[in-house]
């Protein structure tokens, strides 16, 4: 299909720590498509973000990745360092989580929107830069760019901040905006403000975002596609519709019984640690539907039972008639399914 | 603990060992003078050859940091102890005690140290005695700083202030929940500063300001030597190479428990 | 601008504080001044009589208070007393020394920070690799070496057997060379140690993944980025080394013959001359608390919060 951007399989991700080797993402595998929205969700200590970071491999230099990031036709983890650098903000952007500190506290806004435009670019007067910038900024509905570009991160809002990374992620005009969690530490309206602005700037670019977030609610109105993490594994994915509608995974079950439109009904227990897991099904201990064999036996993804009925619900975002296939690709690792 | 640390703790442990069984290992009195055996060479001997007065210098070596250890290990107890009052005091009460102790401490720490410790060695006179309280005098206020830190750190911490809502006493609190927090940063601190103060001994009493010949001292030794230099020059290596080496292993100890008992405070150890 | 208000109201009591020590090290002092001084001016064996005339003349029969409120305001006019060695004028002598300490000082500074910073960047960058290995082992080496002994074995190498620079005296820069690398060893070493920290905490900083996360080149970063941040803290801490180098300088000046503050103030501590003493305390401690409200103001200067007027955190 042309309409694919990326395609990630099998994706490992391991740290070796002083605790012991930390399995952070284990056998990730999907798709990033043009225009479309994928949302991963999760737990903090999930993975989420070590995936999200491996994209563009920013992960720290004690990680050890392996599987295939095709991008484009091109595997990323093949790339040299130097191919790599050409890869990130130009075709790969990525808006980092922490807001408040992800911008440079000792520079203005404008020499760091500068740098990435510079970087994009080329060689331009600083007069066209400044006014780039100050676009930048302006598309991301800062009022007075033009004096936002003197002033200092500190000076600034954590919603006022997460728009300049925000711009500068989108400096280069990439195909494929990768947002971290981008409404940590926002208050509720900024963070439906902030996220719907980069929904928006994504299907106007035709880029495809994949946006990292723990607030389903963003993930269910915003998202075409939702994979559910747990323990480094993607459990559960699916149109997001249809996931929210009818959760496969036990997990995905509790997670949205949990979230505080639906009762906050905790799930009980803990997530395994990620140096020591366990060697069968991720979620065993906390499941309320566990198998005996799910103890010892690893589930593999599983289709969806419902492909007929979820057919109807899921009407195609842009139109076309890709009900069929979205329905058939709702799947988890779970045995109930097998 | 990592193997460079090992050999360090090794042979802070064959430098101790030895000054301490010096009484036993010396072959000669470390202060026995013998004009006819002036400034002889390395032999079967004198291991180590003779100094100006003809005192036999393995002898002094081995007794030569026994004074600076012991000493160093005192004042640093006592400045710990100091420090460790008055941090504590001014960490827990807070308000105007905080605020008054922190005013001394930053008139102490407003005063290079060594400056201040040559003035408060040299009006009292040479000698040990003064020796310890310029050492301690200068070096209170740091060791109270991190304690200060360290205390107002924990206090804010949510199992103390349950303790506190239990309705239980300070001397409780302090003993019970702060006290074994410091250990760790505590004995740090106290490590890195007993090597800084083993050199201050050395350079006061090369200076003519500490211990006083003819103790058998690195430092005196090191300041006897020196119009023999050109000649003799074992006579001013092989003192100097000890104070370095102890003052060496005590650093890398202190960088390796550093590592393990405490990464927090890295910072304000190396600004010491 | 509040913030250089408030540095500068902190620092008055610890000038307060500095004069009193000051001042309380001649009340500890063993001996009576008025013989001393006395006993100083040729008088063999002062008389008891001479002696209470002297003791009136010095208000040391004053409360101790009063005493110190008397010298204090001497003190703050510029009169820090009268040495018993040379007669004169205790600030006027140690004014004319400050000169030699100061330039040695400084390229003691400039050398620390040429061997620090760079040394200590690199070390954070390639951490954990050889460099950083040797460097975290040179550093070691250097923090525990005496700056006596090793100044005696620079003279020996560089003065007696090369014989390429003098062994002591004050004059030209190659009289400054060897006191100013023994200084600067161990306050190099530790700003090794300080820039390799600070990189490092920078290098980790979320700001650092954004701008790696542009394509940028990583030693465009590592400069424009990390290092402008780290430096801030390395500012404050360079500018109180100035002031303990300076009070620290003693060592240097007594073995190469430096005439400066220190050395005379050895000379002042051997011939009991108190004044003396007192007026280096004071001398060296106003150093300190200057060179500390001028980083201040570096350190206000280079951070655009404290600069702008925003509140620090």
């Amino acid at each position: 299909m042309s309409d694919t951007l990326m395609v990630i399989k099998q994706l490992d991700v391991s740290f070796q720590t002083r605790e012991g080797l930390v399995q952070a993402v284990d056998g990730a595998t999907l798709e990033l498509k043009h225009g479309r929205i994928f949302g991963l969700i999760g737990e903090t200590g999930s993975g989420k973000s070590v995936l999200g970071l491996s994209l563009v491999r920013l992960l720290p230099a004690h990680a050890s990745v392996s599987g295939s990031l095709l991008y484009k036709g091109k595997d990323l983890l093949q790339l040299s360092p130097k191919e790599m650098r050409q890869i990130r903000g130009r075709e790969i952007a990525l808006i980092p989580q922490n807001p408040a500190s992800s911008l440079n506290p000792v520079m203005t806004l404008g020499s760091q929107l500068r740098e990435a435009i510079r970087a994009y670019a080329g060689r331009t007067g600083s007069k066209r830069l400044n006014a780039q910038a100050a676009g930048l900024l302006h598309a991301m509905n800062m009022p007075d760019a033009e004096q936002q570009l003197r002033r200092y991160p500190f000076q600034l809002s954590g919603g006022m901040k997460q728009r300049v990374l925000a711009a500068m992620g989108l400096a280069g005009s990439p195909s494929l905006l990768i947002a971290d969690e981008p409404t940590k530490g926002l208050d509720a309206l900024i963070r439906v403000q902030v996220t719907e602005m980069l929904a928006n700037m994504a299907r106007r670019t035709g880029a495809a975002l994949l946006l990292i977030t723990h607030d389903l609610d963003v993930a269910r109105v915003l998202c075409d596609e939702v994979g559910v993490m747990y323990a480094g594994q993607i459990i559960e994915q699916g149109p997001a519709k249809e996931l929210f509608a009818q959760p496969m995974h036990p997990y995905t079950r509790g997670l949205i019984a949990s979230m505080p439109s639906r009762g906050m009904i905790p799930i009980a227990g803990t997530a395994p640690s990620l140096t020591d897991r366990p060697a069968g099904c991720k979620f065993y201990d906390r499941c309320g539907s566990a198998m005996p064999r799910c103890e010892a036996e690893q589930p593999d993804l599983y289709k969806s039972a419902h492909t007929e009925i979820t057919n109807k619900e899921t009407e195609p975002i842009d139109g076309t008639a890709k009900g069929q296939q979205a329905a058939a690709k709702h799947k988890a690792r779970c045995f109930l399914y097998a | 603990m990592k193997m460079s640390y090992r050999a360090a703790a090794g042979l802070l442990a064959f430098v101790l060992l030895a000054s301490l069984l010096a009484p036993l290992l010396a072959p000669y009195d470390p202060n026995q003078i013998n004009m006819a055996q002036r400034l002889a060479p390395l032999s079967s001997v004198h291991w180590l050859g003779t100094d100006t007065l003809g005192r036999d210098v393995l002898s002094r070596i081995l007794y030569g940091g026994r004074v600076s250890i012991v000493l160093a290990l005192a004042v640093t107890l006592a400045t710990m102890l100091v420090g460790l009052l008055l941090g504590t005091i001014s960490g827990y009460a807070g308000g105007w005690i905080d605020e008054a102790i922190q005013i001394v401490v930053s008139i102490f720490q407003g005063l290079p140290g060594l400056a201040l410790m040559l003035a408060i060695a040299g009006t009292l006179g040479p000698g040990v005695k003064s020796l310890f309280v310029a050492l301690l005098f200068t070096s209170w206020a740091d060791f109270s700083r991190v304690v200060r830190g360290e205390v107002m750190k924990i206090r804010e911490e949510s199992y103390v202030e349950g303790t506190r809502a239990l309705g239980a006493g300070h001397v409780y609190i302090i003993g019970r929940h702060m006290l074994p927090n410091l250990l760790g940063p505590l004995i740090v601190l106290f490590t890195i500063r007993i090597g800084r103060v083993i050199l201050s001994i050395a350079s006061l009493s090369f200076l003519g300001l500490g211990l006083q010949p003819p103790a058998a001292d690195w430092g005196v030794m090191v300041n006897d030597a020196r119009p023999y230099f050109r000649s003799y020059p074992h006579l001013m290596i092989a003192p100097g190479l000890c104070i370095a080496a102890v003052s060496l292993c005590i650093n890398w100890l202190g960088d390796g428990l550093r590592d393990k008992l405490d990464t927090r405070t890295e910072k304000e150890h190396s600004l010491l | 601008m509040a913030y250089f208000i408030r540095r500068l109201a902190a620092a008055v009591p610890v000038l307060i504080g500095i004069t009193f020590i000051a001042f309380a090290l001649s009340v500890a002092s063993p001996g009576d001044p008025a013989v001393e001084l006395l006993s100083m001016n040729g008088f063999s064996q002062p008389t008891e009589e001479q002696i209470a005339v002297k003791r009136e003349e010095m208000g040391l029969n004053d409360p101790l208070l009063a005493q110190y409120g008397h010298w204090l305001s001497k003190a703050l006019q510029g009169d820090l007393g009268t040495s018993y060695m040379t007669k004169e004028s205790v600030s006027g002598e140690l004014l004319r020394r400050l000169p030699a300490t100061l330039s040695l000082s400084l390229l003691a500074v400039l050398f620390a920070v040429l061997l620090g910073v760079p040394s200590g960047m690199l070390m954070a960058i390639r951490r954990n690799r050889l460099f950083d290995h040797i460097g975290r082992a040179l550093a070691l080496i250097l923090v525990s070496i005496p700056g006596f002994w090793l100044a005696i074995m620079l003279i020996a190498l560089w003065s007696e057997k090369l014989q390429l620079l003098p062994t002591s005296g004050y004059g030209t820069w190659k009289h400054l060379l060897m006191p100013a690398v023994v200084l600067a060893s161990g306050t190099g070493a530790i700003l090794m140690r300080l820039t390799r920290a600070a990189l490092l905490e920078e290098l980790n900083k979320d700001y650092m993944l954004t701008a790696r996360a542009k394509g940028l080149r990583e030693s465009f970063i590592v400069l424009r980025h990390a290092l402008r941040n780290a430096c801030i803290p390395l500012l404050t801490v360079i500018g109180s080394y100035f002031g303990a180098i300076v009070g620290g300088s003693v060592i240097v000046e007594v073995i190469f013959a430096v005439p400066g503050i220190g050395r005379f103030a050895m000379d002042g501590i051997f011939r009991r001359d108190y004044p003396v003493i007192q007026g280096y305390v004071v001398f060296t401690g106003l150093i300190y608390v200057l060179f500390n409200l001028a980083t201040d103001l570096c350190y206000g200067l280079a951070h655009p919060q404290i600069r702008l007027g925003g509140k620090l955190r």
